[in-house]
């Protein structure tokens, strides 16, 4: 459950526990938003309430009664503000332009709220990813030895491009950040533009690694403070060291991975950073840095049932702003989906033998039920 | 819950966005969330709205038309029957 407020709206603790008074009246729970009633004085804080989770939704529960509920409240504030860019000033007089290594979002963010259930992937991945990920931090904040149970927190998704690899990312922070929001006063997502890291003057580039971990530095010593590193398509840093070695770029690229492993491998100590990289090239990797990583997930292509989830949530989508008209009411993909559609064709084609496409179409269906 | 306007039957619409969906294997979801609007660009283009019947007509030919385009890229020829 979670439940976006409005900004200087009374404490956190309060909201929540009217917010669990509120829901005693409910008599069962499912997927999406509630909405409250105008007369509930809780109407004027809350923003949206949602139902985010429902146990294990692995084994594809769709409606959760009341006294099987164990309601986890989550209340937070949408933040407003816009990413920062981080500018890190050229060095004095040699007329070298800013860079801008990072950028720098507030979490939880309004513009990132829809991403995380906009993601389409297998059942159960982005659970299994939060679980991951929120269990490693909670590790580390308890104080687990680290040299004997070793945990990087640091997760690599690859795949081929086009998957929700960065989005699922930035939805994780975003996520994290509800999640965790009684163990971490603030969230902030680090974007690391890794392009932008090698400097055409020779040398430079290992003090922009410098500064940029320099200001990571500063955000990671506020305790209460959760950061998440993204680094998109971490290939182009990885894979550079390997071409430095066989000798077609010049040995500062050497200089500037080596100097980006170290740093995170320092950053390793501190509880409250979690690293999210992706790649679409898993195999252009740097050994080094797959080692480093602790979950690698692997975020294919949508299967079928994946394509017809994300088709019907883009038609919803048109009927709701009315760019298709009458608005219908299309079932979710089930597993007997199938043999109704394959009932309802078969009466079609019965009905007119000579349409061809309905023939085409019925041999299609049959062959999708054979297949389950 | 379902409206009996002729060319509106949801099951219709299931199979449509079903068969779709089949056709758009080994697309990936950034495509897909575009092809909702690369269909009504090519084929539907009127301000009025269509039935969900006919959208998902469009869709599967989009789907198509984004086959054959990665295909004409992939062998470096030209685009086919009109798509850029």
């Amino acid at each position: 459950m979670e439940v976006a407020v409005r900004q200087s709206a009374q404490p956190a603790e309060i909201i929540r526990q009217h917010v669990l008074a509120f829901l005693q009246s409910e008599a069962q729970f499912s997927l999406g938003s509630l909405e409250l009633p105008s007369d509930n004085p809780l109407a004027t804080y809350v923003e949206i309430m949602e139902v985010t989770q429902l146990g294990t939704t692995r084994n594809g529960a769709t409606l959760v009664s009341f006294w099987q509920a164990d309601l986890k409240v989550h209340v937070f504030t949408l933040s407003d503000v816009p990413p920062e860019a981080d500018v890190i000033e050229a060095p004095d007089g040699d007329g070298g332009e800013d860079m801008s290594p990072c950028s720098q979002f507030i979490l939880p963010r309004r513009d990132f709220q829809g991403l995380w259930g906009s993601l389409v992937l297998e059942p159960g991945c982005k659970e299994r990813l939060v679980d991951f990920a929120s269990s490693s931090l909670h590790f580390a904040a308890a104080g687990v030895q680290p040299h004997v149970i070793s945990s990087n927190r640091m997760v690599l998704l690859h795949g081929p491009p086009g998957t929700g690899k960065t989005t699922l990312c930035k939805a994780l922070a975003q996520k994290l950040a509800v999640r965790l929001s009684h163990v971490y006063e603030g969230a902030v997502l680090v974007e690391i533009h890794s392009h932008s890291l090698f400097s055409k003057w020779f040398s430079e580039s290992g003090k922009l690694v410098a500064r940029l971990f320099e200001h990571i530095q500063e955000l990671v010593d506020d305790e209460s403070c959760m950061v998440c590193l993204l680094i998109d398509e971490v290939e182009s840093l990885t894979s550079a060291r390997s071409s430095a070695a066989s000798g077609s770029e010049p040995s500062d690229a050497v200089r500037v991975v080596n100097a980006i492993l170290t740093q995170l491998d320092r950053l390793k100590r501190f509880p409250n950073v979690l690293t999210l990289c992706t790649t679409n090239l898993a195999s252009s990797i740097d050994a080094a840095f797959v080692d480093r990583a602790d979950i690698k997930a692997f975020i294919g292509l949508p299967p079928t049932a994946g394509c017809y989830t994300i088709l019907r949530d883009c038609m919803e989508e048109l009927m709701r702003v009315g760019l298709v008209a009458p608005p219908l009411e299309i079932a979710p993909v089930r597993r007997d989906l199938h043999v109704l559609l394959f009932a309802a064709f078969c009466a079609r084609a019965l009905a007119q033998c000579n349409d061809t496409l309905s023939i085409i179409w019925l041999v299609r269906y049959r062959a999708l039920i054979l297949m389950r | 819950m379902a409206c009996q306007v002729p060319g509106s039957n949801t099951n219709e619409v299931e199979a449509g966005l079903l068969a779709a969906a089949e056709q758009a294997k080994g697309l990936s979801g950034r495509t897909l969330r575009k092809l909702p609007f690369l269909a009504h660009a090519t084929y539907l283009q009127s301000t009025e709205p269509c039935t969900a019947a006919e959208f998902t007509i469009a869709l599967q030919s989009s789907i198509a038309d984004e086959h054959a385009s990665r295909k004409a890229l992939s062998m470096g020829g030209p685009a086919v029957e009109g798509i850029s």
